[in-house]
């Protein structure tokens, strides 16, 4: 049970992958710079140009890589051994939706995660790349990423020449980073003294576009939600929040609710109006409130990091996934919704033969919609199985096999 | 259009028009216009603006016009990065200046001439792309892309932001632009004024002292940052720790990547390839790690603190003096 023959059993299979797949390759690849990680030998050999796809086929044929990326960016010599040297030329927009980076996904089980993580990556894209930024559907490319999220690679020309700060700024757009009550609630001044103006709040509106829209729909979602409850359970709702006592609680319920039914404040909120409370204060308490509400429902997660770095390397779709064994997916956003990874990722140069593994701990999964319950030791598994549990580290070749 | 003499069809107008260069370097006729050219520089240099000249006349226009091509020609033979710098910033704050009291056409029409992607009709509808690219600089939070109203692509923006975004773009375009090449017919013929000039900029220079910093406030800087600042600006050598700690100080307190570089070019050794290389290494845009800045103990045994003051005794860390005098203002 020699490690090396695991790894040998999986250099064949990705070789043969790779022999019969014809590759996806990324527009201007000649500009690109591309990145390997192998079975054996830790290291990530970068720095690599190709010319043609024909030298891409054989690179891959030859070394058969546990992994494989390309760079976000074009650059004039992408094979040149320094940043200095290679010439950036601009770099396409990415997002990378993992599961480490979304904190209500941890601790669920697998299957579960990769669930969560297609809704957020669903919203991503409809919400913000295209409702707000105005992305084409063309100028998106989603891949599942082979592991544990999915990846978004924008190629409109407006992008490519934007630096790490702009790149972030998008990234606070889509987390909601920095957003402030002021910017949704508008102060307008409504007279003039003596002694400066008087202000007062602007109900954002539904169409107002970006965040403001969004507060508008939390802050009537939140109302909404409170006039359902009971009213000893609305007033611990609002007590949740900070800086929100009990009296402050009370006052900002009875502002809403109270009153003859047509024109409790609640009924002027949703006519646009701000501008019943007795106290500024409690209006004040609600905006934050709102904000906050909005925040928690809207906001989007996605690593910083990677769409902040204009010289990134990406996952190639089509590729082999080295701690999955499964493909990077090229989705249509239309496929999304019912696309399942551990169903659907699975390359068909993988079959069902069976090999015979030894296991390192119990398993239980579902991959292909068949649920897999194996024990400790040696068994008989499926080819694309056997793949995924020596890929995960889960299982190693068993002699038998060795031998063959 | 004298006003707005960077845009294409100004220099359109000069090319087709008017005098050669020789004319305008050497002829008599032309004097007034190479003082105009001549004050332009100096007093962007001195204090930060540009005259606004006479355009009553045609005579006045055209003399406001064509200092502008001199102006330019004085700067480009001393060459130097702050002397461009200041000069940018000031033409495109008088651009600012006059457009505030242009119509919706005219801004426009700028705008256009500056390859903007926009749609306007009262407020403006501008690309973020294009956005992001003329903001990111400016601090405060109402800059934020996340607080802008971003629908289908276009950011929606008063005719004031607007014009402040112009403004920016504007500034990027001269400097960019800069120096020109310029030949010796150039130098002999405007030999004194770049002499001048070059020597007001070396004096300039030298008074350009830590206060000057516009963006970050200097007073929330912590002591040994003030002090390696300082350093740079009286062209004095640091060594690489204390590089390394400046850059990722301010890095991480918020300045651009730009206004860094813009911070080093003061220095005697500076050498443009390494020093971007070096400050993209450390704000992570090549490294992909962003550092901070070593705590003060580190600070200390580097022997770059030089002795803390009353806020430093409370706190490890040089972010921290940055953070609390932050809170302390609002």
């Amino acid at each position: 049970m020699e490690k090396s023959a695991t790894e040998d059993f999986l250099i064949r299979m990705f070789r043969e992958y790779y022999k019969g797949t014809r590759l996806y390759l990324p527009n201007e690849f000649t500009h690109r710079e591309f990145g390997f990680m192998f079975f054996k030998g830790g290291y990530v050999q970068r720095h690599l140009g190709f010319k043609t796809r024909n030298e891409v086929k054989r690179f891959l044929l030859d070394r058969a890589p546990s992994h494989v990326y390309y760079s976000s960016a074009y650059y004039e010599r992408p094979g040149a051994g320094t940043m200095d040297e290679k010439g950036w030329l601009g770099a396409d927009l990415i997002f990378d939706l993992d599961a480490d980076h979304i904190p209500r996904v941890k601790g669920l089980p697998f299957e579960r995660q990769l669930h969560e993580i297609k809704l957020e990556l669903m919203s991503l894209v409809d919400d913000f790349l295209l409702d707000d930024f105005g992305f084409a559907e063309d100028d998106l490319l989603i891949t599942f990423s082979g592991g544990r999220g999915y990846h978004v690679h924008v190629r409109s020309p407006s992008v490519r020449s934007l630096t790490g700060p702009e790149r972030r700024e998008i990234v606070d757009f889509i987390q909601g980073t920095g957003l402030e009550a002021e910017s949704a609630f508008r102060k307008k001044a409504i007279d003039r003294t003596h002694f400066g103006s008087i202000f007062t709040l602007e109900m954002p509106k539904h169409d107002d576009g970006g965040w403001s829209s969004r507060v508008h729909k939390g802050l009537m979602d939140f109302v909404g939600r409170l006039e359902q409850m009971p009213k000893e359970e609305a007033l611990e709702k609002l007590g949740e929040f900070e800086g929100i006592g009990e009296k402050t609680a009370g006052e900002i319920y009875s502002s809403l609710f109270e009153g003859e039914a047509g024109v409790r404040g609640v009924d002027r909120l949703r006519e646009g109006r701000f501008d019943f409370f007795p106290k500024d204060s409690y209006r004040n308490h609600l905006v934050k409130v709102a904000v906050k509400h909005t925040l928690g429902t809207y906001r989007r997660q996605v690593d910083e990091p990677v769409t902040a770095d204009i010289r990134r390397l990406i996952r190639l779709p089509t590729s082999l996934h080295g701690k999955s064994g499964m493909r990077v997916v090229i989705l249509q956003r239309g496929e999304v919704d019912d696309f399942v990874p551990l169903r659907d990722a699975f390359p068909g140069a993988f079959g069902s033969d069976p090999v015979e593994v030894v296991l390192e701990q119990d398993v239980s999964i579902t991959l292909k919609e068949e649920k897999i319950n194996l024990h400790e030791g040696i068994t008989d598994v499926p080819e694309f199985a056997a793949v995924f549990l020596m890929c995960r580290g889960l299982a190693k070749l068993s002699q038998k096999e060795e031998r063959k | 259009m004298a006003r707005f003499p960077f845009l294409e069809d100004a220099s359109e107008f000069i090319r087709g028009e008017r005098p050669t260069l020789e004319e305008l370097l050497l002829h008599p006729a032309y004097e007034e216009v190479r003082r105009d050219g001549m004050s332009r520089v100096r007093t962007a240099l001195e204090e930060g603006r540009i005259p606004d000249g006479e355009t009553r006349t045609e005579a006045d226009f055209l003399r406001e016009l064509l200092s502008y091509p001199i102006a330019r020609m004085i700067v480009s033979g001393v060459g130097d990065a702050y002397l461009i710098r200041r000069y940018s910033l000031a033409e495109a704050e008088k651009a600012r200046r006059n457009m505030t009291s242009e119509d919706n056409d005219f801004i426009s029409h700028v705008a256009k001439d500056l390859g903007m992607d926009f749609r306007m009709d009262g407020l403006v509808l501008l690309h973020f792309s294009d956005y992001l690219r003329y903001s990111v600089q400016m601090k405060s939070k109402d800059w934020k892309l996340v607080n802008q109203r971003l629908a289908d692509g276009y950011v929606r923006l008063g005719r004031d932001r607007f014009v402040r975004v112009l403004q920016e773009a504007i500034q990027r375009r001269m400097e960019s632009e800069l120096p020109l090449a310029v030949n010796d017919q150039i130098l002999g013929a405007l030999e004194d004024k770049i002499a001048e000039i070059d020597k007001l900029t070396e004096e300039k220079k030298e008074q350009y002292k830590v206060e000057d910093m516009g963006r970050i406030r200097i007073t929330r800087i912590p002591p040994c940052m003030r002090d390696l600042i300082r350093a740079i600006q009286l062209g004095k050598h640091i060594p690489h720790t204390g590089r390394f700690a400046l850059t990722a100080f301010l890095h991480n307190i918020g300045l651009s990547s730009d206004d860094i570089f813009r911070l080093y070019s003061l220095s005697p050794d500076f050498q443009e390839g390494k020093t971007k290389y070096q400050i993209g290494h450390i704000s992570g845009e090549i490294s992909g790690t962003e550092y901070t800045p070593p705590e003060c103990s580190t600070m200390q045994s580097y022997g770059l603190c030089p002795g803390p003051d009353d806020l430093c005794k409370r706190i490890k860390h040089p972010l921290n003096y940055y953070r609390i005098k932050g809170k302390k203002r609002g």
